[in-house]
């Protein structure tokens, strides 16, 4: 991912038990990340049934706004803008379709490109 | 805003090294990121997930600065804050990270006292470090002046919150009083009048509430003394009252009956009922070599009643009101008869949009008793929503005892 917390070169001048620390935490963030988008998918399986939007809806508020909170200083902005346009989206009464599938598609894929 | 405040506060002149920051974070893995890279600031950090960590973390060290987020897993950043302002007095600058990035939010987020609001996303580390900086910078200044505040108030000849004699023109009083004592052969005597709970008070209700009651406090010993005797602020919660004419244990007696009897209140903050009590010490100098051995005779004494107090009424149970005291028993004014209950419920103060758990203890159509989960300050007017299923409603508090309320229903009175 372009966009770290702290360029390549700062990171490589740390010393290398804090190097290995931050990466540590970076990959622990990536798989508490992976594990937000298997509920994604599921909210969005969830989604689809009749009566069951608005609660989907507000759980995938939730988890938006956690990766707007947290992906910035793990370095990964663009996670971070993608999850804040689908919260955004979201919270718009009566939103198109259109506009949370497009959210939606750039927050998976934002999440897909995690590594 | 003068230029040299704003040079002041800049936050260049901050050098981090070795300085400690408080992350108080409910995400447990963004708070050990967040410290890895302040340390690489060579910040030394300490986290914090819920308030009652963080008063651990504060209470055994209190850091140059303190990163709050804004949205804790079930609290809110404001009203942390503000139980936080109320707790410390020597509060560390906050900064509020936060999610939320409304302006609305950031606007209170000053208005509440905050030194400054960062919203989290695309947050940079270096953004944090230039604002702990700046707000160490400020913190500093305003402290320098507290302090110069201070030591002006120690030199003045009165306390501004009590209106007595200040620590210093008390001294002086002393001193000569001990000196014509010594001179003529005769007698004096010297009461030490503490508020006992002024501490705690000021813990659970705030300074501002506490300092109220001082004042009330120091008012009564006033209107107790004789007309020829004086009294000042020896310390926060202490006061000395000297009697230096017809002084003899009979009268000395009276007094100390008298000060006790008269100090003895309730005070109410809104509808909270506090019982006030005084500790009291007095010394009479023929009993004593001077004035220095009559002042450490007094400062043990206090300390040896301040322990039977705290033996007495244990670390949590400050308040020794009884369960339904005076102003404060709803019993006669309840309108319909009360089920005894234990529904969970929560208050939402709307300020905040804070949730407070609490139970349900016994409800009736217009009203119900309330216990919380420890003892707090609420305002008068707040929603409550009693089970999970239950409407939200607003409600009055009509009494407040420790860690028990009493409201009613406003809807039921319309």
């Amino acid at each position: 991912m372009a966009n770290q917390t702290m360029s390549a070169s700062k990171l490589d001048q740390l010393p290398e038990a804090a190097r290995a620390r931050i990466e540590q935490l970076r990959l622990l963030f990536i798989e508490r990340s992976k594990g937000h988008l298997v509920q994604i998918r599921e909210l969005l399986v969830k989604r689809q049934s009749a009566g069951e939007v608005q609660a989907a809806d507000a759980d995938l508020m939730t988890l938006a706004h956690s990766f707007v909170g947290t992906s910035g200083i793990f370095g990964f902005q663009p996670l971070g803008e993608a999850a804040f346009k689908l919260e955004n989206t979201v919270r718009e009464t009566g939103y198109s379709e259109a506009d949370f599938t497009q959210a939606m598609a750039g927050l998976i894929e934002q999440l897909n490109a995690l590594d | 805003m003068s230029v040299t405040y704003e040079q002041a506060t800049d936050g260049s002149g901050i050098n981090l090294d070795g300085r400690s920051v408080c992350i108080v974070d409910d995400d447990n893995l963004y708070r050990l990121h967040l410290s890895a890279l302040l340390g690489q600031a060579h910040l030394r950090t300490m986290e914090a997930g819920d308030s009652d960590s963080l008063a651990t973390v504060l209470d055994k060290e209190m850091p140059d600065c303190i990163l709050l987020d804004y949205n804790l897993e079930s609290e809110n950043g404001f009203r942390l804050h503000e139980q936080l302002r109320l707790r410390y007095k020597n509060l560390s600058p906050v900064i509020m990270l936060s999610g939320d990035e409304s302006q609305r939010t950031a606007i209170k987020a000053f208005r509440m006292g905050l030194y400054d609001f960062l919203p989290k996303r695309n947050l940079r580390i270096d953004e944090i470090t230039i604002a702990i900086k700046k707000s160490i910078a400020r913190h500093e200044v305003e402290a320098s002046r507290d302090d110069e505040v201070s030591e002006l108030r120690k030199k003045a000849l009165f306390d501004d919150l009590t209106g007595m004699y200040s620590r210093a023109e008390l001294d002086k009083k002393q001193s000569q009083v001990s000196a014509t004592a010594l001179h003529q052969g005769s007698k004096f005597a010297v009461f030490s009048i503490s508020l006992a709970e002024y501490r705690k008070i000021s813990t659970n209700f705030g300074v501002a509430n506490a300092d109220e009651i001082l004042r009330s406090f120091a008012a009564k010993i006033r209107a107790n003394i004789r007309s020829d005797d004086f009294c000042g602020r020896y310390d926060e919660d202490t006061f000395h009252y000297v009697m230096d004419r017809n002084v003899s244990i009979p009268v000395v007696n009276e007094r100390l009956a008298r000060l006790n009897e008269q100090l003895t209140f309730s005070h109410h903050l809104k509808s909270v009922e506090l019982r006030i009590s005084p500790l009291i010490g007095a010394a009479i100098s023929s009993d004593h070599a001077g004035l220095g051995h009559m002042e450490q005779y007094l400062a043990t004494e206090l300390s040896r009643q301040r322990q039977a107090l705290a033996t007495q009424s244990g670390p949590e149970d400050w308040s020794t009101l009884p369960a339904a005291a005076g102003a404060g028993d709803p019993k006669e004014r309840r309108r319909s008869s009360r089920m005894r209950t234990l529904k969970p419920a929560y208050i939402a103060l709307e300020e905040w949009s804070s949730k407070i758990n609490c139970t349900v203890r016994s409800l009736s159509e217009g009203g119900a008793r309330v216990r919380l989960e420890r003892q707090m300050a609420l305002p008068e007017y707040f929603l409550i929503k009693i089970t999970a299923s239950g409407p939200l409603r607003r409600v009055r508090k009509c009494w407040h005892v420790n860690d028990e309320i009493g409201i009613e229903f406003c809807d039921a009175q319309e």
